[in-house]
């Protein structure tokens, strides 16, 4: 999966990567994906 | 059962060790040669990247991918300027001491040939590798799912059987073409081409190039440049992807 808009501040493309996002979308691809 | 094809190694298990990944995009702003750009310094262009890689190298990607998202409209694979390749790789070039993230090179649009030129350039050209935390050279693959025909590494950076074929993204963004000369709207965009030369060329427009007094011999080393010393160690000491930067 390539995630891209969805993992920035605001879901917006050009603004700077949300960590918060990431580490959330994470944790459920981890407890998902074997 | 029998198979019709031998199976195939998978490419993922390759590169990553495991079947299922999640990569991060980062895009870059406007870059030079873009209508966007607006004369962003280039190091605060690669320092913004390095940021955006790292955060999505703590939040527990497994890979990342840059792209020049900001050049949109982009321009097709035959308008690329050379600045485009030029600052791509002086952005993709710092490396991660250890633990850094597999690292994609997407030049949107479809210029797979560039973006194999900038993995060359920032040396991550590790097409066909099989270790699982290798920089890789590797456009997005193509989501139509037909098979494209091979992009030309043989005359590119890529050398002959590394193994290296990539597709390109099948974008569905305006594109663009770069400016011509006034007076010359109908002719062909000017750019760099490989294996084109003045031979090709009427002669009223063949390029000449004037002798430099006391230029250097051709193989000798270009004169040394302060600024470009401490920019180069500047940007080599900061990295991609790393969760402990």
């Amino acid at each position: 999966v390539i995630v891209a808009s969805a993992l920035k501040e605001d879901g917006v493309w050009w603004n700077p990567v949300s960590e918060a996002r990431v580490r959330a979308f994470m944790e459920v691809v981890d407890a998902t994906v074997p | 059962m029998n198979h019709v094809y031998r199976s195939k190694p998978d490419a993922l298990e390759d590169l990553f060790g495991r079947g299922r990944v999640v990569v991060g995009v980062v895009h870059l702003p406007a870059l030079p040669g873009s209508p966007g750009y607006h004369g962003s310094a280039i190091d605060a262009l690669v320092d913004a990247a390095l940021e955006d890689a790292r955060r999505y190298a703590r939040g527990g990607v497994h890979g990342l991918i840059v792209e020049n998202h900001g050049d949109i409209p982009f321009a097709k694979p035959d308008d690329l300027g050379p600045e485009t390749a030029a600052v791509m790789a002086v952005i993709v070039r710092p490396r991660p001491p250890r633990g850094g993230l597999p690292l994609g090179i997407n030049v949107l649009a479809n210029g797979a040939r560039h973006a194999l030129a900038i993995a060359q350039a920032a040396g991550r050209a590790s097409c066909g590798s099989t270790s699982g935390r290798t920089p890789t050279s590797r456009t997005r693959a193509s989501s139509r799912g037909r098979r494209r025909r091979r992009p030309a590494t043989g005359r590119g950076c890529a050398p002959r059987g590394s193994g290296c074929s990539p597709t390109s993204t099948s974008s569905t963004a305006p594109t663009r073409s770069r400016p011509t000369e006034a007076g010359r709207a109908d002719a062909r965009p000017r750019v760099l081409r490989r294996g084109r030369g003045d031979r090709h060329r009427p002669a009223d427009r063949r390029r000449r190039r004037p002798r430099r007094a006391g230029g250097r011999a051709r193989g000798d080393a270009p004169a040394a440049a302060g600024g470009q010393r401490r920019h180069a160690g500047d940007v080599a000491a900061r990295s991609w992807g790393s969760r402990t930067a």
